[in-house]
């Protein structure tokens, strides 16, 4: 079962949203990897998603579950601050950590 | 304009509900500002019991009065032109002001007293609420501080052309200045107390893009700092549009790089771009475990009997060959293939490749193509050509890669030459 549900808004497929999805992809394969879903959303193909989460820049990245909802915008490339802001189990900073030594 | 932030006085006295026609019930227990209803005539309609007790009249006594009756004349003249302007009153969020007043009591003694106000709707009329509260002189100063405070503010909202917001500790917008409106093309009131999101970026602008709700898209700076605000953790954002500016530096980049006439890059972007490959190359090798390496090559290719199409034919003819070498040059070469020209006849194309002698291959069977197939009175192209390999031991620049690709070439061309003589 998923325990992270993880909506991604990005504008186009212009180098920015790519490396964004590339930054978001790697961070989860390799810290909430087999225990997430990750939906991306181009709110250029789908503004009314936007709009309905009332997402008003991009990047954002949304954790829609386990509640309480978190949402993030900017720069998604430094994978510590990220884990923090969305509350991904801080658990994994040290087996992040551990990976590293 | 936002109100400041009310005290706890300010927030009891306000709790009678707008356009009531009784008189409001208020707990003036705590409450150490009074509070005043004028019309927008300037008549007193509501009279607190603060008031009462601060001015010494009843409010049976106040009502249907002028300001002019409790405050100084001079100071009745500030209170008309800072608080009753006729300006201000139809604005729908109101005018708020920080303003020190000289006043006077029933029995005649002067009061220093501070006021703020708002627009109001009262009775179904519009007027203004104004809180008097009595100061001494230690208040004065602060007053005097907050005031200063409060007028910097108002100006920096209203002429400050960055947008700023601040989002707490969960993302939710908390403030936005005027410009961020604008930015936005959003009402304070619709994103004030929406998520927003946290700010990825610290002490650095970093490039996002802004929905607008027209669904256009604007290219924004953001930059933001951890702060305090209202004794929270939160976050002070400062968003910069730089759609123009990103659109201009594009177009700058293009006319650096880029060479006009036949739209490849020029001998800047050429060089930039084959530096940039040349490093990626040598850390591949660097890291290569297998003696499977693929070549870096540099073809220099030069276009042969162009100065004699330019004086026979006419420089548009010279410049319509120039184009046509371009075109084959890119239809032969993959798109990850670096192609430019530096000038004149003067074009290279660099490659990395795992089979470099299928380059030279492919150029000749697509020039052969070319000029099997082109029209009639269409001359053929001609062109010399040579090919250098990195050496990756040697090391080098682009520089000394084009020269060794030039020198080869120009053995070719005499080559050529040689046996066109023989």
């Amino acid at each position: 079962m998923n325990k992270y549900k993880l909506t991604l808004y990005v504008t186009g497929k212009s180098p920015k949203s790519k490396k964004a999805i590339k930054n978001v992809m790697n961070l989860c394969e390799k810290v909430v990897s087999d225990t997430y879903t990750l939906e991306i959303i181009d709110t250029l193909e789908n503004p009314e998603r936007a709009e309905k989460a009332r997402v008003i820049a991009t990047p954002t990245l949304v954790k829609e579950s386990p509640l309480p909802i978190k949402r993030i915008v900017g720069d998604l490339s430094n994978e510590e601050r990220v884990l923090f802001s969305l509350d991904l189990s801080p658990v994994f900073n040290s087996d992040l950590e551990e990976n590293e030594k | 304009m936002k109100l400041p932030e009310k005290s706890e006085g300010e927030k009891k006295e306000n709790i009678f509900p707008v356009d009531c026609n009784s008189k409001p019930e208020i707990n003036e227990g705590s409450v150490s500002k009074a509070t005043v209803i004028f019309s927008d005539k300037g008549d007193i309609i509501f009279w607190s019991k603060t008031a009462e007790r601060i001015f010494g009249w009843t409010a049976e006594e106040s009502m249907g009065k002028s300001f002019s009756f409790i405050l100084y004349k001079q100071f009745a003249e500030v209170f008309q032109k800072e608080v009753m302007d006729p300006t201000l009153l139809d604005k729908p969020i109101g005018i708020a002001e920080f303003t020190i007043l000289l006043g006077v009591r029933k029995d005649g003694e002067k009061i220093k007293l501070s006021i703020s106000a708002d627009c109001w709707s009262f009775k179904n009329e519009t007027s203004v609420v104004a809180y008097f509260k009595e100061i001494n002189e230690c208040d004065t100063n602060m007053h005097k501080y907050e005031i200063a405070n409060f007028n910097l503010l108002r100006l920096m909202e209203k002429n400050v052309f960055e947008g700023i917001a601040i989002v707490d500790k969960s993302g939710m917008v908390v403030y936005m200045n005027h410009a961020t409106e604008l930015l936005l093309n959003r009402k304070s009131e619709d994103l004030i107390g929406n998520y927003f999101g946290l700010p990825m970026v610290m002490g650095r602008y970093i490039n996002i893009e802004i929905i607008k709700p027209d669904r256009s898209i604007r290219n924004v700076e953001m930059r933001s700092a951890e702060v305090i605000y209202k004794n929270e953790e939160a976050f002070f954002i400062s968003l910069r549009d730089v759609t123009e500016k990103e659109i201009l530096k594009a177009k700058l980049e293009e006319l650096a790089f880029r060479d006009k006439l036949t739209g490849l890059l020029n001998r800047s972007g050429f060089m930039f771009l084959a530096e940039q490959q040349i490093k990626y190359a040598k850390r591949i090798h660097h890291d290569s475990c297998t003696c499977e390496m693929t070549d870096v090559a540099l073809l220099f290719i030069d276009v042969d009997g162009l100065k004699y199409i330019n004086d026979n034919f006419g420089h548009k003819r010279g410049d319509h060959l120039l184009c046509a070498v371009a075109n084959l040059l890119k239809s032969t070469f993959r798109e990850a293939d670096i192609v430019g020209r530096l000038g004149g006849d003067e074009f290279v194309v660099f490659a990395i490749t795992t089979d470099s002698n299928s380059l030279m291959g492919r150029l000749k069977k697509n020039l052969d193509l070319y000029n099997s197939g082109k029209g009639k009175g269409a001359k053929p192209i001609s062109f010399s050509v040579g090919m250098a390999l990195y050496d990756f031991d040697a090391g080098g620049t682009v520089t000394d890669l084009i020269s060794e690709a030039d020198n080869l070439m120009y053995e070719q061309k005499r080559k050529r030459h040689m046996n066109r003589k023989d």
